[in-house]
Formats: structure tokens, sequence, C-alpha cells
């Protein structure tokens, strides 16, 4: 074979060998494909072995058809060269006839005779192979067929102009030249049929060989081509499945991290791509599962709490790091029935007896105990148990935890202590607590103290609105609830007096505080708020305005005693004004009274009359004051002044005892706010009791007015007489205290009285010399003192 | 992981073996073997027994296919081309007359036929077959081309492609006893013919009584045939009547053209056969031969035919000029070259076939016997030649004094219509179906359809000689 096939032939072969090769990498195209292709590939190894055969047994055939068509051909050629013959034998036999009709019908029908067998001819030669073919034979046939009939025609017109001679002539020379080219055509054909016969029956021989050798080798090879596809396909199927398989082994046994070797595109490397995408994707789901439990185990572990399970009967099988860790047992030791031991003695019994009642029950157990902690000590846990059952509801496991309450044990305790105390403290004070809640009575809270003030029972909790309505006095009721609607709806503080009538009948004064609570919009919350039962403060301040009342009451028979005291000097200090306006009136009118009355004179002395006679009226107006019982008032008031005034009112009663009154007064003094009366009053028994010291004597009475170093108004009345008692130098200022032997004993208490209720100070300091000094100060800004 | 170890274990075992389960390169091979096998037994089956590259065998067609002298000629110089190239020529089988060489040859070109590779071309078929010829001035030398006759390569050349080279003039000339003339009392052929036909009527009256009741005086070339056409333009053009076209004008309706034919139509049944208007060249040549008339008019290439038969009988060829009419004598210009189909698939080798065949050195050789007029004006000066062929010199007479040349070149593939209209209406007047003057007419007004030129007005009476 190898011999045979020149290089081309190699080359088409390698072709051949690098396309199949490529084609039997179709073990990556699908099964479904390749299976097809393997048996594409048997039919049509199969179709190319019947069509060799047919091919072949065709070619036996297609020789003899050859061999039989080239006898027609030569048959026809003959037949051809007849019609030439005829012809020609035609033509002579009518130059000895002379009968021209005759030649005539002769040639017409040789003629079309010619013309079939020439025409058939061709068309045998046409259908012969070209290449084997003379190229005179076709030429020589296409020329007698143009001038066969060329020269019958010549021939027919020739013996129609009965030229007979001339056609005698053509016969020996033009037609026999057409015999001659005819028989060469003969010839020839004659020649390439012989030729094609030999050729052919030797193709055909040849061919019979080939078909007994082809035929066999063809079915083998077709045989060999099914064989090699059927183990191909197989084995592409077979291998695949067998690692699958492995796979699926290696993934039975857990191993997760096996991977099937994938080759190929088709259904089994997709199915091993989806095994491997599944193994990967089991590996990463237990891993994660892994991750999950140890992430699971360190949060149950971590959290700051006690946890653990338990087994349907009651046995520990589980407890959490931070439980270990608190009672100090390891995992063994506390695992099952271990844990008891750390349980206070006291309380085990109680808790072990709960704990198996609750598992032979099935029902959650909540409950405290003590237990011992690492350290020794027993610290108060708040322990749960609750059960995990199935869907059936049997208890598969018991999950618990505890709690170390013993510091909310401890502060329980402290605040119910606080709580006590507050409570003690409400009922000593008479104070309650509440709030009030716009949405509803239930919410409100009233302290213990509060049911006792408005006489509720603790236990029904606080009173809704018209019960506790119902407590108010009645006097009070519709003032107390407009109170509040008002004050509720503009969310201001509320202060607020009612009182309360209790069942009993007693009547208790109450005073309400309280402010709104507001929420982030402005919304009210609630009120809180205290109630104090002041009826005893009320009593008190009725008690002290009494006091208040005799004290001044005191401090005006004081007064006016006084002022009985002073009547001589006051007299005479008003007969002085009025003795000057009387000389004056009689002045006047004696000046009016002339002929030429002295107007001018007249004048000066009414002015005088005035002058005195205001004067006069000043001393009755302050008399008038001090005698008047009127209630204290708060005015500005010029100390300076005051001190002078008083200095005018009691010089005649100092000069009744030698007593010369000397003023020092400090100019630019601030003003005071007080009591112009009371001032008069202090002033008054201060420089009294100065003359009175020294009545027996005589001496000086100074009276100053200076401002001290805290900037209050500082006024001293000194004098030069007997001083004071020493032992009984705080004496003094005790009521009924008097040196004098007909004093009363009031004056001093009631001035030093007087001065503190300035928010000022009075006390007594003994002279250097002779006498002592009384001095106060008054605050600039007198605060009120109830 | 234990398993990871065993699964890497899996995968590098597994590869080797997953690659082992494909078709093994073994298998592989040895099925594509096998299926290469059936192909190539089953492809012998159609293959050919081996047979060596054939060599090239050109095929040449010829007009003269029927001429045994011309045959011999040529195969001898075949033979000789055959010997310079190794190259062997088969000569086909051609019909007798133009009509059917040109039918014949038309089939064949047009048809595409790759065979015959060179193809005869008479003067009067280049326009027609142009199409399918190579040009073949770029397979032969410009000196090679030059050496012919000006005229020739002219008439050969359409739209600048040289079609077919010359290989022989051709003209017609008369053909004559010269023993029957001397024997009847003449010195010289006729010179008019008038002349022609007292000759002939004379010679024809006493050669009858002689016993040769089928003597004829003159025989031509009656039949309806292209040769008609030479004939009558020899006739028409002799009298003055123009050359069919003539300056771009239809030259046939005229007195001259009219009296010529009118001549023509007189002969036939007094000096010449009453058949000789089915006469074609064959035919009166066999007259001829049979030595049965006292005159032919024949193609100058006829001479070494006819000088060989008249060697034979005893009696003696005289060739001469055609005679004159009223404007002097015409002698058709013929002749044929030889040119290449352009669907021959040895174009090379057929071209130098050509060249060959048209070689000067080879005219000359073939000259050196008797041969029929080459187309190198050059081997006119061989003493050699012109010593074996002494009527050289009357048809270089005819063929520089006389050539009339019928319109092919002016009509191209039109001319067969033309020839055929022609010598159609002549044969009318020959038979006497219709009247010179009517057919005349007729035919001017038919070729001015045909050819789309006009019909000319005052007929060319010029004499041809001035033309030259």
């Amino acid at each position: 074979m190898a011999a045979r096939t020149n290089s081309t032939g190699w080359k088409g072969v390698g072709r051949a060998v690098n396309v199949f090769r490529n084609w039997f990498r179709l073990g990556r195209a699908r099964i479904g494909t390749r299976l097809t292709a393997c048996f594409a590939v048997i039919v049509l190894s199969m179709m190319a072995a019947d069509v060799v055969a047919i091919w072949q047994f065709s070619q036996t055939t297609a020789a003899a058809r050859r061999l039989n068509q080239a006898d027609q051909t030569s048959l026809a050629v003959v037949h051809v060269h007849l019609d030439v013959d005829t012809f020609r034998d035609s033509v002579a036999a009518s130059t000895s006839t002379h009968d021209v009709r005759q030649f005539a019908t002769e040639a017409a029908f040789l003629r079309r005779k010619f013309v079939e067998d020439v025409a058939h001819s061709q068309e045998l030669l046409a259908s012969s192979p070209a290449t084997s073919q003379d190229p005179i034979i076709g030429s020589a046939l296409e020329t007698l067929r143009m001038t066969l009939p060329a020269q019958l025609d010549t021939t027919v017109k020739l013996a129609s102009v009965r030229d007979w001679p001339a056609v005698s002539l053509r016969v020996a020379n033009q037609i026999q030249a057409l015999i001659n080219l005819s028989s060469l055509l003969v010839e020839k054909v004659d020649r390439q049929v012989l030729q094609e016969r030999a050729q052919t029956i030797e193709n055909a021989q040849r061919a019979r060989r080939r078909l007994l050798f082809v035929l066999p080798a063809t079915a083998l090879l077709t045989l060999l081509i099914a064989i090699a596809l059927g183990w191909y396909a197989t084995q592409t199927i077979t291998r695949p499945l067998s690692a699958l398989d492995a796979g699926a082994q290696a993934l039975a046994r857990g191993d997760f991290e096996h991977q099937v070797v994938i080759e190929g595109e088709d259904e089994l490397a997709h199915l091993g791509w989806m095994f491997n995408e599944s193994a990967r994707r089991l590996a990463v789901l237990y891993q994660t599962l892994r991750t999950n439990e140890a992430r699971f185990r360190l949060t149950i572990d971590t959290i700051p709490g006690y946890v653990w399970s338990a087994l349907p009967d009651g046995s520990l099988d589980f407890i959490n790091q931070p439980w270990l860790d608190f009672a100090g047992l390891s995992r063994e030791e506390g695992l099952g029935w271990g844990w008891e031991a750390t349980v206070h003695p006291e309380d085990l019994a109680g808790f072990v007896d709960e704990w198996r009642a609750a598992v032979a029950c099935g029902k959650a157990m909540e409950t405290e105990a003590r237990v011992r902690r690492a350290d020794g000590q027993y610290r108060w846990l708040l322990i749960r148990n609750v059960p995990l059952r199935d869907e059936v509801g049997n208890i598969i496991k018991w999950y618990g935890t505890s709690t170390d309450i013993t510091d909310r044990k401890h502060a329980e305790e402290a605040l119910r202590r606080s709580e006590a105390y507050l409570a003690e403290g409400q009922r000593l004070s008479h104070t309650g607590s509440w709030t009030w809640n716009p949405a509803g009575a239930d919410r409100n809270y009233w302290s213990e103290e509060m049911f006792r003030i408005f006489g509720f029972e603790l236990r029904e909790g606080p009173p809704p609105l018209e019960r506790f309505l119902q407590r108010i006095h009645p006097e009070d009721r519709d003032r107390a609830t407009k109170g509040w609607e008002k004050t509720f709806r503009d969310k201001v503080n509320i202060v607020q007096d009612f009182r309360t009538v209790l069942p009993d009948g007693t009547v208790r004064d109450i005073h309400i505080i309280g402010h709104p609570v507001l929420d982030g919009t402005g919304e009210l919350v609630e009120y809180v708020g205290t109630a104090i039962d002041v009826t005893e403060r009320k009593r008190a301040e009725q008690e002290r305005e009494r006091l208040r009342q005799l004290e001044a009451d005191l401090a005006h028979i004081n007064r006016v005693s006084l002022l009985g005291e002073l009547a001589a000097s006051i007299s005479h200090e008003l007969k002085q004004p009025i003795t000057g306006a009387i000389t004056s009136a009689r002045a006047c009118l004696r000046w009016l009274n002339r002929e030429e009355p002295d107007l001018e004179r007249a004048r000066a002395a009414a002015v005088r009359i005035d002058k005195d006679g205001g004067r006069a009226a000043e001393i009755i107006d302050r008399l008038r004051a001090l005698y008047k019982k009127t209630p204290p008032k708060r005015e500005p008031v010029d100390v300076n002044e005051v001190i002078g005034e008083m200095a005018v009112m009691l010089r005649s009663e100092a000069y009744r005892f030698g007593v010369s009154v000397r003023t020092e007064l400090a100019a630019g003094l601030l003003s005071l706010t007080a009591d112009r009366v009371q001032l008069h009053q202090v002033l008054m028994n201060l420089m009294l009791n100065a003359i009175e010291a020294m009545n027996e004597t005589g001496g000086v009475l100074t009276v100053k007015s200076q401002e001290d170093e805290n900037g209050q108004v500082l006024i001293s009345v000194s004098d030069t007489g007997v001083g004071l008692p020493l032992d009984k130098a705080d004496q003094i200022f005790n009521a009924f205290f008097t040196t004098k032997p007909q004093g009363s004993g009031m004056g001093l208490a009631i001035s030093r009285s007087i001065v503190e209720s300035h928010g000022g100070r009075l006390w007594a300091t003994p002279n250097d010399g002779r006498g002592a000094t009384f001095q106060f100060t008054l605050p600039v800004q007198a605060e009120e003192q109830e | 992981m234990t398993f990871a170890g065993t699964s890497s274990k899996f995968s590098t075992e597994s590869l080797p073996t997953r690659r082992r389960q494909g078709v093994s390169p073994v298998v592989r091979r040895a099925v594509l073997a096998g299926i290469g096998v059936i192909v190539l037994l089953a492809g012998q089956g159609c293959e050919k027994p081996y047979k060596p590259e054939p060599r090239v065998t050109l095929t040449l067609i010829d007009e003269g296919w029927l001429d045994k002298e011309f045959q011999g000629r040529r195969s001898e110089e075949l033979r000789q081309f055959t010997k310079e190239s190794g190259i062997p020529v088969e000569v086909l089988p051609a019909p007798e007359s133009a009509e059917e060489i040109v039918a014949t040859w038309r089939r064949l070109l047009e048809s595409g036929a790759t065979v015959p590779d060179v193809y005869a071309v008479d003067v009067v078929w280049p326009g027609v077959f142009s199409d399918n010829l190579l040009d073949l001035k770029s397979y032969i030398p410009a000196p090679e081309i030059a050496a012919h006759f000006p005229q020739l390569i002219r008439n050969y050349t359409i739209k600048g492609r040289l079609v077919a080279l010359p290989y022989a003039i051709n003209i017609g000339m008369l053909f004559y006893r010269a023993d029957l003339l001397r024997e009847y009392g003449y010195s010289a052929p006729p010179k008019t013919w008038e002349e022609l036909e007292s000759m002939a009527a004379r010679i024809q009256r006493g050669e009858r009584a002689r016993g040769k009741k089928d003597f004829w005086g003159f025989v031509w070339q009656g039949a309806l045939t292209e040769t008609l056409t030479c004939n009558a333009l020899e006739w028409q053009a002799s009298e003055g009547g123009g050359t069919i076209i003539e300056n771009g004008e239809i030259t046939v309706d005229n007195p001259q053209t009219i009296r010529a034919w009118e001549m023509a139509a007189h002969w036939a049944g007094s000096i010449s056969p009453p058949g000789v208007v089915e006469y074609k060249a064959g035919d009166a040549f066999n007259v001829w031969q049979e030595g049965q008339t006292a005159f032919m008019r024949n193609w100058a290439e006829a001479y070494p035919a006819a000088r060989a038969r008249a060697s034979r009988g005893g009696e003696e060829l005289g060739i001469a000029p055609l005679p004159s009419g009223r404007a002097g004598f015409a002698g058709t210009v013929g002749g044929h070259g030889y040119g290449v189909s352009l669907h021959s698939e040895h174009r090379r080798e057929a071209a130098m076939l050509v060249r060959f065949l048209c070689r000067r050195d080879v005219q000359l050789l073939s000259c050196r016997s008797t041969a029929e007029p080459p187309s190198v004006p050059e081997v006119y000066q061989d003493a050699q030649v012109m010593a074996a062929n002494p009527y050289f010199s009357r048809v270089l007479e005819a063929f520089q004094k006389g050539a009339a040349l019928r319109p092919s070149t002016l009509t191209g593939k039109a001319y067969p219509e033309v020839s055929r209209a022609y010598f159609e209406a002549v044969h009318e007047v020959l038979t006497g179906k219709k009247s010179a003057a009517r057919a005349a007419a007729e035919l001017q007004r038919r070729l001015v359809e045909i050819t789309g030129l006009k019909a000319s007005v005052t007929p060319g009476s010029e004499p041809l000689k001035d033309k030259h």
C-alpha cells in the first residue's frame, strides 16, 4: 500500500488522521452525543462498506455496459459507412439508368437514413469517454455529416440538369473521397473499440479480483470499528462512574474533602462536578456547624450566668464554665448529683425535694437557695429549670440557669429599710407623697401616710376621685376642684390648701404641693407631690398670732405708760408753742389794733403763730400716733429725723431732771424701712431709761447715729448715770425685770422684741466712765420678721 | 486528616488511568489505517490503468483535405515540423465547399471545442472567426509577420489582433489547354471575354466533331457556393461594375454588372455545360481532369493538381490571368492562412505550428517543387522556386494588376450573408429565373438592408489596375 501511495496521499491521510483524532475527542462531548456519534460512525462505516461493495459491483457492470456501447458505436459507424457506400452505388446506378426521379427518391431516403445514422453514431460517441477517443473520429464523422448531404444535393442537382458526366466524375473523385473517409472512420472506430474492449475486459477482471478482497476486508474493518467504538464508549462511561462511586464511598466515610477528578464535559463530568460541589458544600456546612457549636459552647461558657442541662432523671449532663468557676468544681465533680455538695445544708433538703418533684411532674421550677461559692461564701441563687419536650410531649432534657441574687437581696433589704424610714418620717411629719396620673386612678400612687391623712384604708389603694372629693370640706371643695383643673390644664406647679373632713368628723388642714412631670413632647405624664397635714402648725400659728397681739398690746401699754410718764414734759412741750402762739397772736392783735396797724409786724406775728401752731400740731400728732393702737406699718424712715423728733419730745423731761440731750447724727445714712412708731417707742424707752438713770445726778444724754462695719445703721443712747448692775447685765432685757422703783420692767424687753422684729440687735454695754450705753442696729433693708 | 491523603492519592493515580481509558493511539491509528485502506482500495475502482502523460498532439483542420496533391505537400511539411519540434500533428478531415467548411469551423469554434488546435482561415473568414482565434502577435516575431504581403496581414488583422498568419495567396486564373489552342491556331490565351467565347466555341465545335461529345469550351463554378461569388465578382469587376462594395457603397445595380451577369448566363449551355450552374470547384476540375474542356476558371492553387493530370495525359496546361472586360481583367483574391483556436489546450505549440508553416524558409523549401503561391513575396524572387513553378509569374501578375477583393473585411461577420445573397442572386440570373437587371436591383436593396450601407449612385467604372 505504502509503496503505491505517493507523498500527497500520505498528507491526505495525515489530515484525515487529524480530523479523526479531533473527532475522537468527542470524549469531551455529552454521553448522548458520544453514543450517537459512535452509533453513527458504525452505521456510516457499514454504509461505506455497502457503498464500496455496490461501487465495485457497478464497476463490473459498467465495464460490460461500456463494451456493449463500444460495439454499438462500431455498428453505428458501420451503418454510416454503408450509407456512404449505398450512396456511391446509387449514384453509380443512376449514371447508367439516367433515371433522375428514382435517383432523387433514393437520395432523399438515403439522406434521411444517413442523417439518422450519423446522429446515432455521434450520440454514442459523445457518451463514450472522450479521453480515449481519437480526435479524427469525431471530426471525420462531423465532416461526413456536413459533406454527404451536400454531395447528395450537388449530385442530385447535377443529375437534375442531366449532366451525367459530371455526376460520374463526382462518383469517381469526390464521392470516392467520402468512401475513403468513412472507411477511415470505420477503421479508427474499430481500432478504438478493440482497444476499449481489451481494456474493459481487463478492468472487469481486476474489479472482480478486487471485489473478492475488498468485501471481506470491509466487513472485517467495520466489525473492528464497531468493537473499538463500543469499547471506547463503555470505557468513557464506566471510568467516571467508578470514580463517582469511590467519591460516594469517601463521602459515606465522612471525608468531605474528597474530590472526584473530572474530565470531559459530558453528563458524568457534570455529575462529578455536582458531586464535588456537594462535597465541598457539605464540608463547609460541617465546618460551619462545628464553628457554630464551638461558638455556642463559648457563648454558654462566657455568658455571665450559670447554665446547665440535665437528663430527664434530673442528673446533670452539662454544666457551663461560669458555674464551675463559681462553685470551684471540676466538670466531673459537678455532673450527675455532684452539685449537691455546694448547696447550703439548710436549703439542700428543700431544694432537692423541689427538684425531684419538678422532674417527677415535668413542671418548670423556680426557687432560691444558698450555694457555696469557691471562696466558701454562701450566695443566694435564683434557680430556674425548664423541661424540653419532644413533639409527643416526652421530656428530653431539662435546662437550667441560676443567677446570683445575693446583692439584689441586700439591696431589697436596704430599700425596704429606707422605705420604712421614709414612711416613719412621713408619719412623723404628717407628710404624704402621691402621684396623680391623668390616665386613671389605678396608676396613682399614695404613700402610707396619705391614707392616714385622708382616712382611707391602705389596702384599698388610692381612692377614686369621687371618694376623695367627699373627704374635702364642703366649703373648700369647689375651690379645690377648680384649682386642680386649672393647674392640670396649665401643667404648672400646684400649691393648695384645703380642709378635709375625716369620717369621725375631725377637720384637718391640708397643704398640697405638686409639680408636673412632662415627657419629651411636653405632654403631662403625671403629677408628683406631697400632702402635708398642717392642722398642728396652723394651730401654732394662731397661738403665735395671739401672742403677738398680746405683745402689741403690751407695747401699747408700754407706750401709753411712757406717755403717761411724760405727760408733764409733753404738756410743757405743748404749752411752749401754744404759749408762743398766744403771745404772737396778742402781738398780732396789738399790731393790728393800732391806729395805724403795723401789718408788717402783724404778718410776722401771724407767721410765728402758724409756726408754733404747726409745731404743737406735730407734737400732738406724734402723741396721738403713740397713743393710738395701730398695727405695725413699715415705711421708709429717716433715722436722724426720728432721733430728732424724740430728742425734741423728751427735751422737757430731760431738763426736768437736769439732763442735757445731745445728738450726734451721722449724715448720709441710708433710709430704713421700719415702723416709725415702734422706732419712737424704742428710742423713748432707751432715752427715758437714760434720763431716769441720771434723774438724781443730772448728766448728759447722748444719742448717736452711725453706720457700723456691717453697713447697718447703729444707733446708741449713752448716759452718764448710775450705770448697769454688773451682775444683772443680761437680765435687764427680761420682762418684768426692773431696777427702778416704779418701772414696769417691760420697756427693754419690748424694745428688744421690736428691734429683733426689724432684724436688728439690741444690747447694752457699760461706759468706760460713768453710765451705760444702749445701742441697737437696724439692717438697711429690714427683713420681715414674722 | 487521613482522607486528604487518600484523596490526593486518588487524584494523582486517576489521571493517567483516566487517560488510558480513552481510545488508545494504537487502536485509533489502526482504525484510521483500516479506513484509509478501504478508501484506497475502493478508489482503485475508478482509477484508470496508468497511462504516461500523453505527448502533445496537435490537430489541424484544413480546407484542402480532399485535394490529394495538397495533402501530400502538407504531410511533408508536417513531417518536417514533427522532426523539428517533436510534436506530431494530425490532420482532421474537412468538408468540400466553403459553406460547409465555414459552418463546420464555426460550429467547432463557437462550441469551444478544444480540438482542432489549428484552423485554416480563408481570406474571407477572419471577420467570421476572429472572436475565437488567438492573437498571434505575441507568439510570432514581428519580422516574420512583416515578411508576408502587407495587404494579407491587414486582411487578417481584426481590431488590432492578428487572428491568422497567411500561408498562401490565391487568385482566380484562367486555365487553358495550350495544346488545343495551338491546334486551333491560337498562339495566346484569350485577352477578353469575347475572345474566350469565340475560342471556346470554336474548339468546342472542333472537339465534338472529333467525337468528344461531352467536350465543352469553358467550365467554371456556377453552383450555389462562395466560388460563384468569386466568379461573378470577376465578371462584374472586369466589366467595371465594381467590387460589390466600393468606397463604402453598394455597387451591384449598375449596367456593367448586369451586362457581365447576362454574359455569363449566356455561357451556360453554349460554351459551358448546362450543368455548370450546379458545378462546384470539384466538378469543374473533374471536367478538366477528364480533358473535356478547353478553358477553366479556377484558383491558382489548383495549378499543381491540374498540372499533374496534364502531364499524365500528354496534355499541355496553360495558365493566364482571366480575360478582361471593358474595365480590364479581375481575379478574385483568395488564399488562406492559419489561425489558432482560443480554446486550444496547446496554444503555444499550435502557434509554433502556424509559425512553422508560414515561415519564409519553409515556404521556400515547399516551393522548390510545384506548390501553391506562397504568401511571402520574397519567395517569388528565388530562381529555383520560379523554375519549379513558372506559373507564379502569371499569378503574381494577376495578383498585382487585377486583384479583386471580396468585401469580407468590411462586412466582417456579415460577410457570409452578403456573399450568400450575392451568389443566390447571380444563380437566379444564371438559371434564368430572374432577369439580371431585376436580380441586381433586388440584390442591391438586400445588401443595403444587410450592411446598412447606401447604394452607389454612380457605379464604379474605374479600371481595376489603377487601384494598385
